[in-house]
């Protein structure tokens, strides 16, 4: 496994996403096979509801974890990052309870294929060790 | 997210069918994406389950999403038809959705999912 990590960008380099909806705090590039992101569920996320995140504020991690995958492997190529859009979610399994407001959500996601723009991933997110959503999901960027 | 600001209002209920209006004014749209304002996939995915939940009388959660297909951008300001469909099969509650343009009746998302509905 690669020990390469994103000392050279910040994520809003990888990512278009800004406040209230940027969902990815820190990327770890583990090269082809995909990356390992994270962030801490703050009070005022957007997805918060009663002190837990929705599953959807992780799914919509997952995606941008996603993004930031290809962003980074753009830029290396000194390409420039555009928009991303989810084009599927796929085999999707939710475990609850969903994190807790300073709880950590920490995701990996490998690469299942790259076709032209389609990107097709696979992610696992989990909360102290325990899984709380597993997915595939084609991302269009 | 109630306490944001809302992403969109129920112009009309009818059976399975709700008519919703996308609402300009929430905050996600500074982030997503700046000058050019586009609700977030999940979003979607989210005013779903809300108006499945209002339809049901119940507030419900995804356990499963067996698939998603995102086949049209929803931006603000549009008008969309939720096409919803509720089946109890051995898993749960199913739901399968549709939203759809609500002037050309395009699709915009398709979406086959099971619920659980929160106690």
């Amino acid at each position: 496994m690669s020990t390469a990590d994103n000392k050279e960008f910040a994520i809003e380099e990888l990512i278009p996403q800004r406040p209230p909806i940027k969902m990815v705090e820190t990327f770890d590039y583990r090269g082809d096979e995909g990356c390992h992101t994270s962030i801490a569920v703050a009070a005022d996320n957007i997805f918060v509801d009663d002190g837990a995140l929705a599953c959807e504020g992780i799914l919509e991690h997952i995606a941008q974890s996603a993004a930031s995958y290809v962003g980074y492997r753009r830029k290396m190529k000194g390409e420039e990052v555009s928009l991303g859009y989810i084009g599927d979610i796929k085999q999707c399994q939710m475990s609850y309870p969903m994190p807790q407001v300073g709880e950590r959500v920490e995701t990996t996601m490998a690469v299942v294929s790259e076709i032209g723009n389609i990107t097709m991933i696979k992610a696992e997110s989990q909360v102290e060790g325990r899984q709380v959503v597993c997915c595939t999901m084609k991302l269009a960027t | 997210m109630k306490e944001n600001g809302r992403l969109y209002e129920i112009a009309e209920a009818n059976g399975q069918t709700m008519r919703v209006k996308m609402l300009t004014s929430h905050p996600v749209y500074e982030g997503h994406f700046p000058g050019n304002p586009i609700t977030p996939g999940v979003m979607s995915l989210r005013m779903i389950r809300e108006c499945a939940g209002t339809m049901l009388g119940k507030e419900l959660r995804y356990a499963a999403v067996k698939s998603c297909r995102f086949l049209s951008l929803i931006k603000p300001g549009e008008t969309l038809d939720i096409e919803m469909e509720t089946i109890a099969d051995e898993q749960g509650l199913r739901l399968k959705a549709k939203i759809k343009d609500c002037n050309d009746g395009s699709a915009k998302m398709n979406l086959d999912a099971t619920m659980e509905v929160m106690q």
